[in-house]
């Protein structure tokens, strides 16, 4: 595999990595923002 | 046939190069769909109006058999994790992960096919029995394939994908309100169509984790990593594998059991009664708002434990993880009935999540310890089997906290004082855990496996 090809390969690999943590991440976080904005009314 | 082909154990080995980091989301889009489990009871009170639509009709369902549904899906999952764990092992991640995705998704089908038509049995059939499947095989299936892309951290693996589950709920339940309100009119609750795309979204979600999940190559292990090293933080862990038929005769599964049992008991009774708990023990101070939104802090408490005990564990061991656990539990429990008199309400809030910090950790912290014990050969199959604690839990503890509560009651205690009693039987719970802990030693050598891999 030449160099130009590995760096490809490496850029494609990590592309591929922040995707996968965005697809499940947002949700998540999302749903966490929820339940804090909810359990804020415990302090009012 | 090829599309069956890519769910191969074969076609799910990753190339040499692989970023490991990519397999927890793939376990996290599991573990976040199944966990809406927890998020059930959004649906009790639609439920309950199929037809009356703004009211209860006398042929509605009532809401103690609508109740039946959640728990036959934790029946469910009990029961198939221990079934489905070898055939998990022998399979691969992505074929169960797809067969999860299948059950749970089509159980929303089937039940939205039961809402529609109104009959009970298909709702229970759907959502309850094919989804309790789902759930089950779903929870069990990353958690072997992630102990063997991090043997450096396995604690802090398992507790990402399990931490998944607790925050499953978290999505599930604004998300299915919106999408109610959004088929609700008014001749129908809109609760079918909201069935069938729950189903819809869930299984799609599911699909990213089944063709995203990769096993490592045999023999491979991750750059300047040291067994020894790592079985330092562990000192009773042991690079032996022991195959799942072997590892339930032995005492090391039956104190983990025991640990699990107790450590689930006492952390789901107080969960189920929270609301009502605070509002009892803080009469005039803590309105019904007030009390849904310690449910939810409760919650992030329960997640965020998952992720921050699990990975401790890698650090201090899994001996010294469980051993905080029954220790500062027996003592926080045992202190919020003072708390409780004392009137401080941040007190109380604190314990409690505290509290809730060490069940969603002991949850996830579970998997790394049966590794130690047991190896990675089969250790999905053993955790299967080690989840029948968690069904036992979820039985014992709502009704420990609830049956001692109206005894208490019925017995001329106030109702702020009612709790006092539960929480000492918990802390009492706590000290078996402690006591099965200690008493934890490494697997004989007589039930190594010795045979070829599986």
């Amino acid at each position: 595999m030449s160099h130009h090809e590995q760096r490809v390969r490496g850029s494609t690999q990590w592309l591929a990595l922040v995707i996968a943590w965005t697809i499940v991440g947002v949700p998540a976080l999302w749903g966490v923002a929820q339940t804090v904005i909810k359990s804020l009314a415990l302090f009012r | 046939m090829a599309a069956i082909a890519i769910l191969d154990r074969e076609r799910t080995v990753a190339p040499l190069d692989y970023n490991r980091w990519r397999v927890p989301p793939a376990a996290l889009a599991v573990h976040l769909s199944i966990g809406q489990v927890y998020a059930f009871s959004v649906f009790n009170i639609p439920l309950s109006r199929t037809i009356g639509i703004t009211t209860s009709a006398p042929d509605d369902w009532a809401l103690s058999t609508i109740g039946w549904v959640f728990s036959t899906a934790i029946v469910f999952l009990g029961l198939s994790a221990a079934l489905f764990g070898r055939w998990l092992e022998r399979v691969g991640p992505r074929q169960a992960m797809f067969a999860s995705a299948l059950c749970f998704g089509g159980g929303f089908f089937v039940g939205a096919a039961g809402i529609s038509s109104h009959q009970f049995w298909l709702l229970l059939l759907g959502y309850g029995v094919l989804g309790g499947i789902g759930l089950g095989i779903g929870y069990i299936s990353p958690v072997s394939t992630l102990l063997k892309w991090f043997p450096d951290r396995p604690g802090m693996a398992t507790g990402m994908a399990i931490m998944g589950f607790g925050g499953g709920a978290m999505i599930a339940s604004p998300l299915s309100a919106r999408v109610m309100e959004h088929f609700r009119s008014p001749t129908t609750t809109g609760l079918p169509e909201t069935f069938m795309t729950l189903g819809a979204i869930y299984l799609c979600f599911m699909m990213f984790g089944v063709f995203t999940v990769r096993l490592p190559r045999a023999g491979w292990v991750p750059a300047r990593h040291d067994p020894a090293a790592a079985r330092g933080a562990a000192p009773i862990a042991s690079p032996h594998d022991v195959d799942a038929h072997t590892a339930v005769r032995t005492p090391q599964f039956w104190l983990l059991w025991i640990m699990l049992c107790v450590n689930v008991t006492a952390g789901i009774g107080v969960l189920g009664q929270a609301s009502a708990m605070i509002q009892e023990m803080f009469p005039g101070v803590i309105s019904v708002s007030a009390a849904a939104g310690f449910v939810g802090l409760l919650s992030v408490a329960n997640m965020g434990g998952r992720f921050l005990w699990s990975s401790l564990s890698d650090y201090i061991g899994r001996r010294a993880t469980y051993a905080t656990f029954f220790a500062l539990g027996a003592v926080l429990y045992s202190a919020i009935p003072t708390i409780g008199r004392g009137g401080s309400v941040l007190l109380f809030v604190l314990c409690y999540a505290v509290i809730l910090t060490m069940y969603g950790g002991g949850f996830a912290t579970i998997p790394a310890y049966l590794r130690d014990m047991f190896g990675t050969m089969q250790v999905g199959a053993i955790h299967g089997r080690l989840l029948t604690a968690w069904s036992t839990a979820g039985v014992l503890g709502p009704v420990l906290v609830n049956y001692i509560r109206e005894y208490r009651i019925a017995h001329g205690v106030a109702r702020a004082d009612a709790y006092g009693l539960t929480m000492y039987v918990m802390a009492a719970l706590l000290v078996i855990g402690f006591l099965a802990n200690a008493r934890m030693r490494p697997v004989d050598a007589k039930n190594h496996f010795r045979g070829a891999t599986a």
